[in-house]
């Protein structure tokens, strides 16, 4: 099937830790669909997998949670950011562009 | 901000809040889903469904939540926990059965261990005690000589450095009543070689020792600063009384260290060169040059670490030749290093019984983990069904294994925790016998220390695998399917009488041990002493502690004792060398014509000790108090000595040799078996005390009837005659005796109790096997009975089983326990390892145990009808 890729291991705490940063509190759904919508439907996501990801990233303290009230009056938990999420997230961003750009020479090199 | 693996550990402690919460944003999430699919126009069908799609699998991300939220192995043992304790509620006699023998076993291994540890394993606490090593001559002299270690200490330093010692209570008193204190005598490498520090002021040294006759001056235990000074900062420099004499103390020893002998510690360190106060008889002897001629010293060396102890024992031998040779003494002795970090510390009294005790209890602990293999193997075989059923529902072959496991690891955990309270119980009656032997020992902090409990961990753990692993293999292999088959539980049948058959081998070991010991207390107890224990007592004092030498010494004791003998009650009283506990000195007679030697104990006694003693003169006199010639005068002999010796000619009047001389034998006496049951010989030869010059006897009186009572009486008579000189020791006879052989009734008494302890856990595995084996067998005694099977045939199918087991082992027990009981050799009295008696009535014990545990399990197979076997399954 081509047009979908899998997620990389970790990418999806990358991704969620960048989405929080951009758009502040946000509830699990509103994570996914964030996720859908930034990759255009290009991105092999189970939303329920989401939530396995949200606990692990508030056991490492980069996020917190509470209960609060969505838009449509839904009870919802919502998850934000926190410092050290925000320094994580810096740090991962940085590891990120340099093993992209890794990726990328050497996937240059091999067409040459 | 909490961890995340303690997030993560009470998460798994209250698994319900976050299950709710899971459900509550899965379901949020859903809705939401279906929601924004509503708006487009699509039914709620079909909104619900597509919602779903687009979440995925709503079991599996739960799934994945949990194992992010918990640990899910810890709530798995959470949940077999709970589980195995649900079982155990439901059969509350096996587990009280199972717990008690498991803490039986345990706390008797961690009451014998913390004695072990306390007496063997202990080192003093000084640094490297390794450096440490004792000094022994090869003749097995008691000690060595001071001017002995000054020449160590000269000659040997490249070696190390050397302390001599001498234990000895002295009156210790701040001006008020005294009181005894044990102290030692030293000589002035002693802190140094043990590298004690000072708590406070300074210790002794060389200078101190060098001085005329030495400094007046001791170092003080921090126990004793505490105790009796209350810590006080002004101690240093204060004046204490010690045997009447003004010291000073000048310095308190670091905090915890007593002395060199761990099991008789000392709070007092004094020069050795002030020996004058504390055996004035030998001190002021011009003849005698106690330096060179009083071989009292127990001495340690520190090597260095540069010197190995053989290189250390060949140089120290060449020293002391030469040393020797120069005193005109026979120079032909070897100097022998053996480990010294535990001090002085003697272990022959106390290390051998309690190591024996020790492993008899470890044996007792291996049968109490085969009984418990035995019961739960039965039980995994009873609830085989369970097993196979959960592994028919998903479950794994390893959560059962582990289940099972931690059932057993469950039992052995509630065992040690009721073992160490045992243990408590059980070191309590140890201590209360051996506190009569060595009543130093309650210095020794017998008790469950971290230590102690490393063991007991060590041991619970290995008893889990022993008892453990059996039954939960056997649940893992029964949980494959069909497996109720008879295959495997005839596998288990079998393992479980192995238990069994091994339970009834080792308790021979055990039973035998408690046979011969109890043997041993039977001989001890009964031996003819040739006088009534009860009615005579001994008094230990020491008029040189009041300041009296030499021949005011002797009047002391001679008015102590006329005053004695006129108070009410008592009926003799008289004086004797020594305590009669150590039966005097060891002395060899030549045979009046040819080779042969005797060996006798050479007594030293006042006119009218034989008569407190009750003994009769069956010859000639007693000493006579008139009788004040300076020569040696005669002997005494007990009549079993004479009877060997004179061959039934007149001893009275009649001569001893002795080094060449003839000494006269003025009277024959019937035998007093001295208070050294064990090694005591009837052979004795009493000399008139009235004759050496002596500042320190024993008094005996003889009451009319019980002393007991009479004791009191006895200790103000003393006290009004002289209040500056303390008591030392006040008892009867019979307490000195029993004292004498405490550790024999410790030995026979914990011994018998394992013992018993060992039959009732083989009576109550056999009684299980056997019980289980009727359970698997109903059907088959039902059939046997209904064609005809007569109730001879169901006895000999049930007993052959049981026999069987008791022969194998018989014959595995018998030799392995005869091979171990010659280790008890050395504690044995009156009886020898390989005593057939004992082997036969140790074997009847346990054929009886057999047999009466197999009767009810048998009878109840009788009673089997063959309707029976038609309901059984």
């Amino acid at each position: 099937m081509p047009g979908k890729s899998d997620i990389l291991q970790g990418t999806l705490d990358l991704m969620v830790l960048k989405t929080l940063e951009t758009l502040g509190p946000l509830h699990g759904y509103g994570i996914a669909l964030r996720l859908e919508q930034l990759s255009d439907n290009m991105l092999e996501l189970n939303q329920g997998t989401l939530y396995p990801a949200l606990l692990r990233l508030e056991q490492k303290g980069w996020i917190s949670s509470e209960w609060g009230e969505s838009e449509n009056k839904r009870r919802a938990r919502f998850y934000s950011i926190t410092k050290r999420g925000r320094k994580q997230l810096r740090a991962e961003t940085a590891n990120w562009e340099r093993f992209t750009g890794i990726v990328t020479r050497v996937l240059a090199g091999g067409v040459e | 901000m909490i961890p995340a693996w303690l997030s993560r550990l009470l998460a798994t402690l209250r698994p319900r809040a976050h299950e709710r919460r899971l459900q509550d944003e899965i379901a949020s999430h859903l809705d939401a889903l279906a929601a924004r699919e509503a708006s487009r126009g699509i039914g709620s069908e079909e909104a619900r469904d597509r919602a779903r799609r687009a979440f995925g699998s709503i079991e599996s991300a739960k799934e994945r939540y949990r194992d992010q939220a918990r640990f899910r192995a810890l709530e798995n043992a959470v949940r077999d926990i709970r589980f195995a304790l649900r079982q155990y509620r439901k059969s509350p006699a096996f587990t009280i059965a199972a717990v008690v023998s498991l803490a039986l076993g345990i706390g008797a291994n961690a009451a014998l261990f913390s004695f072990v540890n306390a007496i063997l394993l202990k080192h003093l606490p000084v640094p490297q005690p390794e450096r440490l090593h004792v000094l022994r001559s090869s003749s097995g002299m008691v000690g060595l000589a001071y001017a002995e270690i000054e020449r160590f200490r000269r000659d040997g330093a490249q070696l190390g450095t050397f302390l001599g010692s001498f234990p000895m209570d002295v009156s210790f008193s701040l001006g008020q009543q005294p009181e005894w204190v044990p102290a030692e005598l030293v000589t002035g490498d002693y802190f140094r070689t043990l590298q004690i520090q000072a708590e406070r002021g300074r210790l002794l040294d060389q200078r101190d020792l060098d001085a005329a006759a030495g400094n007046p001056v001791c170092v003080i235990s921090d126990r004793l600063w505490q105790t009796r000074l209350g810590g006080a900062p002004d101690a240093i420099g204060r004046t204490i009384l010690i045997n009447t004499r003004p010291y000073t103390i000048v310095g308190i020893a670091a905090r915890g260290f007593r002395g060199t002998d761990l099991l008789r510690p000392s709070d007092i360190q004094i020069p050795i060169t002030r020996l004058s106060d504390f055996m004035p008889s030998f001190a002021s002897d011009s003849r005698f040059d106690w330096r060179s001629r009083l071989f009292f010293l127990s001495t340690i060396v520190r090597l260095n670490s540069s010197v190995s102890a053989s290189e250390a024992q060949a140089l120290l031998t060449r020293l002391q030749r030469g040393w020797l040779q120069e005193k005109k003494l026979d120079p032909h002795e070897t100097i022998l290093l053996a480990a010294g970090a535990g001090g002085f510390s003697s272990h022959e009294n106390m290390g051998k019984p309690v190591s024996i005790l020790l492993g008899v209890s470890l044996v007792v602990l291996l049968i109490a983990c085969a009984n418990l293999a035995t019961l739960l193997l039965s039980r995994t075989s009873a609830r085989a069904h369970e097993f196979t059923l959960r592994l028919a529902i998903g479950g794994s072959r390893g959560r059962i294994f582990g289940q099972v496991l931690i059932e057993s690891t469950l039992l052995a955990v509630f065992g040690t925790i009721a073992g160490i309270l045992a243990a408590y119980g059980i070191a309590q009656v140890l201590l209360a016998f051996l506190n009569r032997t060595t009543p130093a020992i309650h210095q020794l902090h017998i008790g469950i220390d971290s230590e102690v409990l490393g063991f007991v961990a060590i041991i619970a753990g290995l008893s889990v695998l022993l008892f453990g692993t059996a039954p939960a293999l056997q649940a893992a292999r029964a949980a494959s399917p069909g497996s109720s088959s008879a295959g495997n539980t005839r596998a288990g049948a079998g393992l479980r009488r192995t238990f069994v058959v091994a339970q009834i081998a080792l308790s021979f070991l055990v039973v035998l041990s408690a046979g011969l010991f109890a043997e041993t207390l039977r001989h001890l107890s009964t031996l003819e002493l040739g006088y009534v224990p009860d009615e005579i007592s001994a008094i230990d004092i020491r008029p040189a502690s009041g300041g009296y030498a030499g021949e005011r010494a002797s009047r002391f004791y001679k008015q102590l004792v006329d005053r004695l003998r006129s108070t009410p009650g008592v009926r003799a009283a008289a004086t004797a060398l020594g305590p009669h506990i150590e039966g005097g000195v060891k002395m060899t007679i030549q045979a009046q014509s040819g080779e042969r030697k005797y060996q006798a104990n050479l007594l030293a006694v006042s006119p009218g000790y034989l008569e407190t003693f009750g003994a009769r003169i069956l010859a000639g006199r007693d000493f006579d108090p008139a009788d004040r010639s300076k020569d040696e005068g005669g002997f005494i002999v007990s009549e079993h000595l004479a009877r060997s010796y004179f061959h039934g000619r007149q001893a009275a009047g009649n001569y001893l040799l002795l080094d060449g001389r003839k000494i006269p034998v003025v009277g024959v006496v019937s035998n007093i078996r001295d208070a050294n049951l064990r090694d005591g010989s009837l052979d004795t030869v009493y000399q008139n005390v009235d004759k050496l010059l002596t500042s320190s006897l024993t008094v005996y009186v003889r009451c009319a009837g019980s002393c007991r009572p009479l004791l009191p009486t006895i200790r103000k008579t003393i006290h009004d005659f002289d209040p500056s000189t303390p008591i030392l020791s006040l008892v009867t006879m019979k307490t000195e005796i029993e004292g004498t052989f405490s550790t024999e009734q410790a030995l026979g008494f914990l011994s018998m109790l394992f013992g018993g302890l060992a039959l009732i856990l083989v009576a109550a595995g056999l009684y299980g096997v056997l019980s289980y084996s009727l359970t698997r067998r109903t059907r088959e005694i039902g059939i046997r009975t209904a064609i005809g099977a007569l109730p001879a045939d169901i006895i000999r199918l049930f007993a052959s089983e049981a026999l069987i087991m008791l022969a194998l082992g018989t014959l595995i027990g018998v030799p392995c326990s005869l091979a171990a009981v010659n280790l008890l050799r050395s504690q044995l009295f009156g009886v020898t390892p390989h005593d057939p008696g004992a082997l036969l009535v140790c074997s009847g014990c346990i054929a009886a145990t057999v047999i009466l545990s197999s009767i009810a399990p048998i009878r109840r197979a009788l009673t089997i009808a063959p309707q029976q076997a038609l309901r059984v399954d």
